[in-house]
């Protein structure tokens, strides 16, 4: 009889699938917890990137931009713990996260705005990566 | 005194009335702390100003709500989505030692803390031993 290295389990299969509706559910019915999402918004010429960043402060955002990939991370620091802890949901925020974005973007004009605990990230297309528009004359 | 303030079990999003902006509502995630003079409940509403804050309180129960002001980039096209804009609702049972009357809320950075401060009978008092 063969034995096999890994074998297929139904209830691990069963088991992933609840943490993947779990996830899911979450993310539809309550806030982010210590990974945020992140929204990407653009026209022809600028791409806006957003995420949500309670409680975190300005110093304490990191963003690199690579050719067009933006790289965004931030760190919220723990409250000062004041009395005993009945409820703790709100997870340490630390995260990482890269996204592309839909062109090439001119590093020198890039704003990043902290409102609210909102991160709004505006970053204009490259003008070498511009469609240009090409005039055509009649003879 | 866990008792004294719990998260109602239910989810608020779902039995929500469709607000005037026809956004979701969600239930924030919170921290709720206790020290001998007050309860601390601390929510996360990313987008929410102070102005956006409203804090009920029907009978033992409370209800934080929070409204966001963002609002989705006119004239953009959305072309990565990992979250929806939304508001924020969630009911929380109160225990008899809340002083409903002086419940005071803040927010700043996005994240509302409503302070709830115990009657005083409730509060712990210290008795001073004295030497004869």
């Amino acid at each position: 009889m063969t034995t096999y290295a890994y074998t297929w389990d139904p209830f691990r299969e069963v088991e992933t699938m609840l943490a993947g509706m779990d996830r899911l559910i979450d993310r539809a019915y309550t806030t982010a917890g210590s990974t945020p999402g992140i929204n990407v918004y653009a026209d022809d010429e600028t791409a806006v990137v957003t995420t949500e960043l309670p409680g975190v402060q300005p110093a304490d955002v990191q963003l690199q931009l690579h050719e067009d990939v933006l790289t965004l991370g931030a760190e919220r620091k723990p409250d000062p713990a004041t009395g005993q802890a009945l409820v703790a949901e709100r997870a340490s925020l630390r995260f990482s996260r890269s996204v592309s974005l839909p062109f090439a973007v001119d590093t020198d004009h890039v704003e990043a705005r902290l409102n609210n605990g909102v991160l709004t990230v505006a970053l204009m297309r490259a003008a070498a990566d511009r469609p240009r528009r090409i005039t055509v004359h009649a003879n | 005194m866990l008792s004294l303030l719990k998260p109602k079990n239910e989810t608020p999003a779902t039995q929500t009335p469709a607000p005037a902006n026809d956004r979701r509502s969600v239930a924030p995630r919170v921290d709720i702390r206790e020290t001998p003079e007050a309860v601390l409940v601390v929510a996360d509403m990313p987008g929410v100003a102070a102005d956006g804050v409203d804090v009920a309180v029907h009978g033992d129960v409370l209800t934080l709500r929070g409204t966001s002001r963002v609002k989705e980039p006119e004239k953009f096209q959305a072309i990565w989505r990992e979250y929806a804009l939304r508001d924020y609702e969630r009911s929380f049972r109160l225990g008899h030692a809340i002083d409903t009357e002086h419940i005071a809320a803040a927010a700043k950075d996005g994240v509302v803390r409503v302070t709830l401060p115990k009657r005083a009978a409730a509060q712990p008092k210290k008795i001073t031993v004295t030497a004869e």
